[in-house]
């Protein structure tokens, strides 16, 4: 290492800083004690360096740049929230049309089912060509009744012994030109479902209700009820093959 | 906010120094050190290591400024040529009379670019020569000839100030 190199590297040298994993800088230091004249020359590069940074060290605050940068990030943090705000809100926007639309979708197919002038076409529609969802979910029908009654449903006078020994899924209360009906369902050991309608027959008329013991397809699916004093009642199949008759007594 | 104010406390003031070493111009620097500040505030949740806010922040500004020049600038500026020889360099010495830091912002101004921003990044930040050829990606070797010309070139300004030298915008 030449005193050239060696000045340029002693120009880097920061006093208070530690030098000792720089190789180039340990060298040249070492020179200090070979060469006078690069000490002497390093003694007066200290003492400018000294006296600059102490200036520098004076400097003036710059009015308003503090706020200023303070004021761009709380814009640029606004911006960014705004910018997130809007995502949202458009995910929301395209979510809630999304489910609004197939609401108001299936309440408008739902509504066909009043079209129909019997309570089995009505209900076989219903079963068949709507989206439902049941208010009441419960495997003991103890639990089911309970609900029904406290929601001032319909309510059986009692479930024929074969369908009673099926699982019970759970319970709808609903509305069908007026009436209001309960759906109790129950699954079959294959998976199928078995469901059960009833309403108080009061208000019903005799067209609505006929023929009601019949066996019959409706909208493909196994229909067959019953009517006592007080109540009608309707089974149907969840699926086209899902019989009911063996449920009938 | 708390912690992007704290960074801002702490870099701000020197950024704004380096930023007018560069651009010689008071308000090109605020522009300048607001746009640095305002990318980081853009990136500030992501960033992960916080000591290496400091560096980030100067490697920031120096690019924006060689953007911006070469964006604006239809003749750019003619870089120091690197030269082997000292035998023109006057040696630094301690300056006779008292220096405040207005005469040496002004003096660190009169220098060419090639030299007052590695000398800037010295001064004020301490900071080493790798960290100086880091943010002007630079080799170490190029960043110490400049500040060894850097300081002879900013003693003869101090040493004898040039008068329209001392209208510098601080």
């Amino acid at each position: 290492m030449d005193i050239l190199e060696a000045k340029q590297i002693l120009s880097a040298y920061q006093s208070g800083k530690d030098h000792f994993s720089d190789p180039h800088m340990l060298e040249a230091l070492g020179l200090l004690d070979k060469e006078p004249e690069l000490a002497a020359w390093f003694e007066n590069q200290l003492a400018f360096d000294r006296q600059v940074q102490e200036a520098l060290a004076d400097a003036p605050d710059i009015d308003g740049l503090k706020d200023a940068i303070l004021a761009d990030y709380r814009k640029a943090r606004h911006n960014k929230v705004v910018s997130y705000i809007r995502w949202a809100s458009a995910i929301a926007a395209v979510l809630l049309i999304g489910v609004g639309g197939f609401l108001g979708y299936a309440a408008n197919y739902n509504s066909k089912m009043h079209d129909y002038a019997t309570l089995r076409e009505g209900m076989s529609h219903f079963i068949a060509k709507s989206y439902f969802m049941l208010d009441y979910m419960d495997k003991d029908l103890a639990n089911i009744e309970d609900w029904l009654q406290d929601k001032d449903a319909p309510l059986y006078e009692s479930v024929p012994a074969l369908l009673a020994q099926k699982e019970p899924i759970g319970c709808k209360k609903m509305e069908w030109q007026g009436h209001e009906v309960s759906l109790v369902c129950f699954h079959r050991e294959d998976g199928k479902i078995i469901h059960m309608f009833v309403a108080e027959r009061s208000g019903f008329t005799e067209e609505a209700i006929a023929n009601l013991d019949k066996v019959l397809l409706s909208h493909d699916l196994e229909t067959g009820g019953w009517v006592t004093d007080t109540h009608v009642y309707l089974l149907t199949g969840s699926e086209p093959g899902v019989t009911v008759r063996e449920y009938l007594g | 906010m708390k912690n992007f104010e704290v960074v801002v406390d702490l870099h701000y003031k020197n950024l704004y120094y380096f930023a007018l070493n560069l651009t010689r111009n008071g308000a090109d620097a605020e522009d300048l050190v607001q746009q640095a500040f305002l990318k980081l505030a853009k990136s500030y949740a992501s960033i992960r290591d916080m000591t290496k806010v400091k560096s980030w922040l100067f490697s920031t500004l120096y690019r924006l400024f060689i953007d911006q020049k070469r964006k604006f600038s239809r003749h750019p500026e003619i870089q120091y040529e690197e030269t082997s020889s000292d035998a023109l360099i006057a040696e630094p010495s301690r300056i006779g009379q008292h220096v405040d830091s207005a005469t040496v912002v002004t003096a660190l101004k009169s220098l060419k670019e090639s030299l007052r921003v590695p000398l800037t990044l010295y001064y004020f930040e301490q900071y080493s020569y790798q960290e100086i050829a880091d943010v002007m990606e630079l080799p170490v070797g190029t960043v110490m000839s400049r500040l060894y010309r850097g300081k002879a070139e900013l003693y003869n300004q101090l040493k004898d100030p040039q008068p329209q030298a001392k209208n510098g915008n601080i």
